[in-house]
């Protein structure tokens, strides 16, 4: 990914958002990483919403269609999804327990 | 989305990705849109394919299971899911039009247009001069 903003003048940031590491804060997801052509390290924080944003973008017809370019992505990323979505009502009912639980705690 | 760089120093780029014009360039999708924060700067934000792997398999981390279970509501989780099979079922679309003939994944280069003719001789004068320089020669 390479990012370029008039604040960095001429200069645009290359990342290998393959190498980033992942790290859930309170509110956010974190990527963090280095450019290695300047030796920075960077973070990018998501928030809720930006995720819902991020997928947006992912459905797309113009993104759908660039990435369907390639073979061998679509049949593994559904199995992931299989495999991620009970995982994720689980930790769902977690949470919710887990919270309610603490609420009827004096 | 919140982006920090050792160049940035303090200050973090705020960038709205609801607000950002999405094109193909290439082998490339191009994010564009107005950073808010610290100043109103213009973005540009180029992703290739691997990129976009990267967002599949972020989404489906233990690390996104564990955030979205704990910070975001089920009604946003299900507006995700919504995009996430809108996807699918695009690209599957797109794969089976691919392997069917029906669709061209590559983008189709813009036709040049017929050349007028006032412009062939340009060419013709280019080479007439390469043949009268090896007959001078």
């Amino acid at each position: 990914m390479i990012v370029w903003s008039k604040g960095l003048g001429k200069k645009s940031l290359p990342m290998e958002l393959e190498q980033a590491r992942l790290s859930v804060a309170s509110d956010h997801l974190a990527m963090d990483g280095n450019i290695e052509s300047v030796c920075w390290e960077y973070t990018m924080k998501l928030y809720p919403d930006d995720l819902g944003d991020f997928m947006k973008l992912l459905a797309h017809p113009k993104t759908a269609r660039f990435m369907a370019r390639r073979s061998g992505l679509l049949l593994p990323f559904i199995v992931r999804l299989v495999m991620f979505a009970p995982i994720l009502v689980l930790a769902l009912v977690k949470a919710r327990v887990l919270r309610s639980a603490r609420k009827v705690q004096p | 989305m919140k982006f920090w760089s050792d160049g940035l120093g303090k200050r973090e780029l705020v960038m709205e990705l609801s607000e950002s014009s999405l094109d193909r360039e290439g082998d490339a999708i191009i994010l564009t849109g107005m950073i808010h924060q610290p100043a109103e700067w213009a973005y540009k934000v180029t992703m290739g394919l691997g990129d976009w792997t990267t967002v599949l398999k972020t989404a489906t981390s233990a690390e996104a299971c564990t955030y979205l279970s704990r910070s975001v509501s089920v009604a946003r989780i299900l507006g995700m899911g919504f995009w996430v099979v809108k996807f699918i079922l695009l690209m599957g679309l797109y794969r089976i039009g691919s392997l069917i003939g029906l669709v061209n994944l590559e983008r189709v280069a813009k036709a040049p247009g017929p050349v007028p003719v006032s412009s062939r001789p340009k060419l013709e004068a280019v080479s007439g001069g390469a043949v009268e320089r090896r007959n001078t020669a």
